[in-house]
């Protein structure tokens, strides 16, 4: 996942990257199997799916305040689905939490590395399974 | 670019630069060994002998063990168990005398007591279905290991056997001596697994439909482990990801199933008159003479005809094979059979598919012609395939190898849909499973040991092979999208930042045994594919290259190569040191991150700059004793004179345009006026890895220039590379690896002026 942050919009823009094996594993063991929803075709259905998985998973919190994303949308090529989230009216700020589950809750040793690109360069961390949680500070 | 004066002007500046350091008085460092990056590899690589030599070929004392088989091999498909019985003839041909053999029981890896279930880690999901959490923690483990009945010697004498794991010691009554064979016979069957819940390379696909099982069985016998001159007994043990490593040997094998099977498998088929029907004997002569289009032996419409019965009657197909590895089958009678004769250099090869209806409409339409096009493609950049044929079988969700057979994915939704992951999948797999006919079912690296000698070579020759299925069928690359050329995943050196850029602490150097790497298809596959990938086009070029790679194809086809027999034979055919290459590349985690670190416009003057006279002044210099000197400025300088701008940098500095007048020759005379810029760049290397310098000028009439230094330029200095310019335009910008051909992993640091790339970001937000 990349979050950076526009000084000038005053947004944070996500964008992370989920391989289609692993989401189609996801689709494999909780959609009911007589529903088959076509993993890489842009209907609503499929695209909520996505979003709502990304609700549950994902939880932001900037200077301990937590902040609702938006959902931009997804996009993919034959391998990889890219999720686009905004967090708007952020100026400056010292810390972000992110609360990360994203694949981790079936795919036990899934690790999710962040990268946090502001003003005052890149930081980056990492969640798994046992250590959902990380605080990037911006300087 | 012009840089006849280059030499002149570094020679003077080293006048004043060697008395800048002369002042200096460092603190002594602590020695260190030879750590350059171009250091040779005499600590790396095995000691050459008189079995492997070193240039990379078999020596004149290279022998290889032989495994003969003849077995009698029976399919009870409503209760899925496999009965067996085989003679194993094995001829010790190594100078060594042999007091047991190792034989490979596979299978074991699925008995219920197998120690690889020990070793699995195993955790709470958050969430899951009832079924799989029953299966993963409530029921009783499937027992698919081998029941040996009985090892006996050829005279029906039992022998003694020791079973660890999945490795039988047969204790031989007498050691066998050098040169000679020893026959032995075992009698063994198995609960057969589902491959598709289980995940694994042999086993049945279960359609609950019709109560029918498509059978894909290999491992299947016990058989012969590799005997040789680096390892002795290979018997390491197979605990599920280190795959195969199996000596050559003929077989002659029976296998009998249901009567309405359609059974295919490795080696030449002796019965064809008994087992194939007259309609099927007369669609395989049209299948011989047919270059371009895959005739049908069994149609859909037979083959759904054929899964409402179940014959009780047995019919037994004959196999034999020489010079094989290994010997696999697929069995079915929901099979759909086609075949086309492929011309490879003049000899006939059929390029056959096995699949069930749910494979169509793509398996039907793609999988006979992938074929066909892979041995094309890899007979050109190795050696002609020698088998007869080649066979691929569609499996649920598997790709896999066995020698003139494979199974491999790709199949259309429940309604006939076909994402392009799923066609690209199907073609990309079945390319790589076929090219493994030649890595490592010919050219026998060892698996258990060495995961990308065959997955990464050939991982590699599928990216040239896709690319040129791609040219050969554009129609191919026709789905939900139009693709102008085949969008290989693996190869371009682009696509493996993501894994060389991640946290090292997951991340092993490739040269590793495959039970422990972690992230095994980026190490073992996408590293060394693209490794390979980048050295033939950006550091050898295809010409040298494709010539050492033949060579070390055509020197171990029917051999077993190590890794030091490939990373010579590339320096020895080719006369290109590789030695930096294979170091950093295969034994370490390094990766690229080459930086335009900073770019300098210079002009040059005879008046001392103020720079100058303070540097004079302080190491007590007195410049009008020096005799003519050049000097060089910046306009960031205080007392840059802007006349200096004018646009000729010979001619702006009085004390050259006296030394050039009076030394050079005419023609160097004339081409002065063309220098007109001059640049002082400075490269320097974040990451680990050497590689070539790459650089793209752009000069203010539009124009590019790509120049190529080669990886040596980091030989002297390792961190740091400073290059003068001159030039007859204005440079207007400059670009490291502007085609992305080294895998740099941080591009942002590669332009100068700095360019802000919009992200991914950015331009998914700016087109919807």
């Amino acid at each position: 996942m990349e979050i950076r942050h526009d000084e000038a919009k005053k947004e944070l823009q996500i964008s992370l990257s989920i391989f289609w094996d692993d989401w189609e594993r996801y689709l494999d063991e909780t959609q009911p199997s007589d529903k088959i929803v076509n993993y890489q075709d842009d209907s609503k259905e499929a695209t909520l799916l996505f979003e709502n998985y990304l609700k549950q998973h994902l939880r932001f919190s900037i200077d301990n305040q937590p902040k609702t994303f938006e959902y931009l949308g997804r996009e993919y090529d034959l391998d990889v689905m890219y999720g686009y989230l905004l967090i708007k009216n952020i100026e400056t700020f010292q810390a972000i939490e992110i609360k990360n589950t994203v694949l981790t809750d079936f795919i036990p040793d899934q690790q999710n590395i962040i990268h946090l690109i502001t003003a005052n360069g890149r930081k980056s961390s990492m969640t798994d399974a046992d250590k959902p949680k990380a605080v990037l500070k911006t300087n | 670019m012009y840089k006849t004066f280059y030499y002149y002007l570094l020679s003077s500046l080293l006048l004043l630069s060697s008395a800048a350091f002369s002042q200096e008085t460092p603190e002594r460092a602590p020695g260190h060994e030879d750590i350059n990056k171009f250091k040779q590899m005499y600590d790396l690589l095995a000691t050459p002998n008189t079995f492997r030599t070193a240039s990379g070929a078999p020596g004149p004392d290279y022998y290889q063990q032989q495994a003969d088989y003849k077995m009698d091999i029976e399919l009870d498909d409503a209760n899925q168990k496999l009965y067996g019985e085989e003679t194993i003839t094995y001829t010790n041909k190594s100078p060594d005398v042999l007091e047991f053999l190792w034989v490979q029981l596979d299978q074991n890896v699925r008995s219920k007591d197998s120690k690889s279930l020990l070793i699995e880690n195993s955790s709470a999901p958050f969430i899951t279905t009832p079924g799989r959490f029953a299966d993963q923690f409530l029921k009783d483990p499937f027992d698919g290991g081998f029941n040996i009945e009985h090892v006996k010697d050829i005279n029906g004498k039992d022998l003694p056997v020791v079973i660890n794991q999945t490795m039988m010691r047969v204790d031989l009554p007498t050691p066998l001596a050098p040169g000679q064979a020893y026959s032995f016979k075992i009698k063994w069957w198995y609960n057969i697994n589902n491959h598709v819940t289980d995940r694994a390379r042999s086993g049945y696909e279960h359609f609950e439909k019709d109560g029918n099982n498509a059978y894909v069985i290999a491992q299947f016998f016990p058989r012969m482990a590799v005997y040789n001159d680096v390892e002795g007994w290979q018997n390491h043990q197979f605990w599920g990801s280190g795959e195969f490593a199996l000596p050559f040997g003929n077989y002659e094998v029976n296998i009998t199933v249901p009567a309405d099977h359609i059974l295919d498998g490795t080696g030449v088929l002796q019965n064809r008159k008994e087992v194939f029907s007259k309609e099927m004997l007369k669609r395989y002569e049209q299948a011989m003479n047919s270059y371009d289009e895959p005739v049908l032996i069994v149609t859909q419409e037979e083959a759904e005809a054929a899964e409402k019965s179940f014959s009780d009657k047995k019919k037994t197909w004959k196999l034999k094979a020489e010079n094989v590895r290994d010997f696999a089958f697929a069995t079915s009678r929901r099979f759909v059979y086609d075949m086309m004769a492929v011309d490879i250099n003049g000899k006939r090869v059929m390029a056959v598919s096995m699949y069930p209806k749910e494979g169509n409409p793509l398996w039907e339409d793609w999988s006979t012609k992938a074929v066909a096009s892979t041995l094309k493609s890899y007979s050109k950049y190795t050696f002609d395939y020698p088998y007869h044929k080649a066979i691929s079988v569609h499996a649920r969700n598997q790709g896999m190898e066995y020698p003139m057979i494979c199974w491999n994915y790709g199949r259309p939704d429940e309604n006939g849909k076909i994402s392009d992951r799923v066609r690209f999948g199907m073609y990309g797999v079945i390319i790589h499973e076929v090219g493994h006919n030649f890595f490592p079912m010919i050219v026998n690296s060892d698996e258990r040991q060495w995961a990308w000698m065959d997955e990464g070579i050939n991982t590699f020759v599928q990216y040239l092979a896709e690319q040129e299925f791609g040219e050969r069928y554009p129609e191919a690359l026709v789905g939900e999208k139009t693709y102008d050329k085949y969008p290989s995943r693996r190869g371009p050196a682009a696509n493996i930042v993501p894994y060389m850029s991640g946290d090292q602490s997951f991340i092993t150097p490739i040269m590793a045994n495959p039970e422990y790497v972690r992230q095994l298809g980026n190490n073992a596959y996408g590293k060394p594919a693209t490794a390979l990938n980048i050295l033939r086009e950006t550091v050898m070029g295809p010409d040298l290259f494709d010539k050492a790679f033949q060579t070390y194809s055509r020197r171990w086809m029917f051999k077993h190569p190590t890794p030091d027999d490939f990373f010579r034979t590339m320096e020895d055919a080719s006369a290109v040191d590789l030695d930096w290459f294979w170091r950093g590349w295969f034994f370490t985690t390094d990766y690229v991150d080459i930086r335009l670190k900073e770019v300098k416009k210079l002009y040059i003057t005879s008046e001392p700059t103020a720079k100058v006279k303070a540097f004079a002044e302080e190491n007590n210099i007195d410049l009008s004793k020096q005799g003519p000197l050049v000097y060089t400025t910046t306009e960031e300088e205080a007392d840059f004179n802007p006349a200096l701008k004018s646009g000729n940098l010979v001619a702006s500095a009085t004390s050259l345009k006296a030394y050039a007048d009076e030394n050079l020759s005419a023609a160097e005379k004339a081409k002065l006026p063309q220098a007109k810029f001059m640049y002082e760049l400075t490269f320097d290397r974040p990451g680990g890895l050497v590689m070539p310098l790459i650089v793209a000028y752009t000069y203010a009439d539009g124009t590019t220039e790509e120049v190529r230094y080669p990886a040596q330029i980091w030989a002297k200095s390792n961190d740091k590379v400073t290059k003068v310019l001159i030039t007859d335009k204005e440079i207007t910008k400059i670009t490291v690896d502007p085609k992305l051909e080294t895998a740099d992993i941080d591009v942002s640091n590669n332009t100068w002026p700095r360019e802000e790339k919009p992200t991914r970001f950015d331009n998914f937000r700016n087109q919807n």
